[in-house]
């Protein structure tokens, strides 16, 4: 498998029909440079099985056509709050919980829509869905019994960012 | 007199950073809609001079809401600049948004100036 892929599970059915790992990369880091001035840094992926204890907000954008996909958005409390105090210049204390969750979930869908202007130019189209929010401590989320085909882990200073891609 | 702008985007996070931005430049937020069909409803009552339009939206698209809006603007022989912010940006969207007659289409994410430039291109 090419080192531009990155694939925890690939389904050679659908071979063609994934997204590349660097244009993943390319629109997390782009999408809150230029929305919040911070400094994304990808770092490597831990096990698996720790993937998804660091949750409390997921934003959520479903994609359909050439490729069917579920995007994740997904970080705990703490960088939430930094990061959407970074975006709209409201001091931490003074956001209300619904403007984190609208946040986080208008970052997922600006990541969705960056990577579709990039996959678009490889003759692949796809329509997105209105995003949403998946709340709750410690939650994870599957597709049926799959976990994420594609994991992808960001720092912002200290803290975790975790961007996942469900081929569905 | 103060240009006036009407916001049409399902995020209320949106909302709130066009309509800080607008103001800091002397611009008027006359209205604010969350989805297309609220958008044509407040630009038929309130006629502004600029549109900033999100694409994907519940209830009415954005590019649904332009195609309406546009059919009032010929109805009432009046003019108005639609400018199109979206995070959707292929060339298929843009060159649909172009032919209902979208002014300029602005991806997300976006800043300030941005925002601004788009703005005085509209005067």
């Amino acid at each position: 498998m090419s080192d531009t892929y990155y694939s925890i599970k690939k389904d050679e059915d659908k071979k063609g029909n994934e997204i590349p790992s660097f244009f993943v990369s390319n629109a997390v880091k782009n999408v809150i440079f230029t929305m919040t001035g911070l400094e994304v840094i990808e770092t490597k992926v831990p096990d698996a099985a720790d993937v998804d204890f660091i949750s409390h907000i997921s934003g959520v954008v479903l994609i359909t056509g050439s490729i069917n996909a579920m995007f994740s958005l997904t970080v705990a409390k703490p960088m939430a709050y930094l990061l959407v105090s970074s975006m709209t210049g409201i001091l931490p204390q003074n956001l209300r919980e619904e403007e984190l969750y609208d946040g986080i979930t208008e970052l997922v869908n600006m990541i969705s829509g960056e990577t579709r202007a990039q996959m678009s130019g490889r003759g692949l189209h796809f329509s997105t869905l209105p995003p949403f929010a998946i709340i709750g401590d410690k939650h994870f989320v599957l597709h049926k019994n799959k976990v994420a085909n594609l994991v992808k882990k960001f720092l912002v200073g200290d803290k975790d960012i975790y961007f996942k891609v469900y081929f569905l | 007199m103060k240009k006036r702008v009407l916001i049409v985007d399902d995020s209320p996070l949106i909302h709130s950073l066009l309509r800080k931005t607008l103001l800091k430049y002397g611009y008027e937020v006359c209205g604010d809609a969350k989805n297309g069909r609220e958008g044509v409803e407040m630009f038929r009552q309130l006629m502004p001079d600029t549109v900033f339009m999100d694409i994907n939206m519940p209830v009415m698209d954005g590019l649904e809401a332009v195609k309406n809006i546009k059919q009032i603007c010929e109805e009432l022989n009046v003019k108005a600049r639609i400018i199109m912010l979206s995070a959707i940006g292929d060339d298929e969207v843009t060159v649909k948004a172009r032919n209902l007659g979208v002014f300029i289409f602005l991806k997300k994410p976006f800043d300030d100036y941005t925002i601004i430039s788009a703005m005085s291109m509209t005067e």
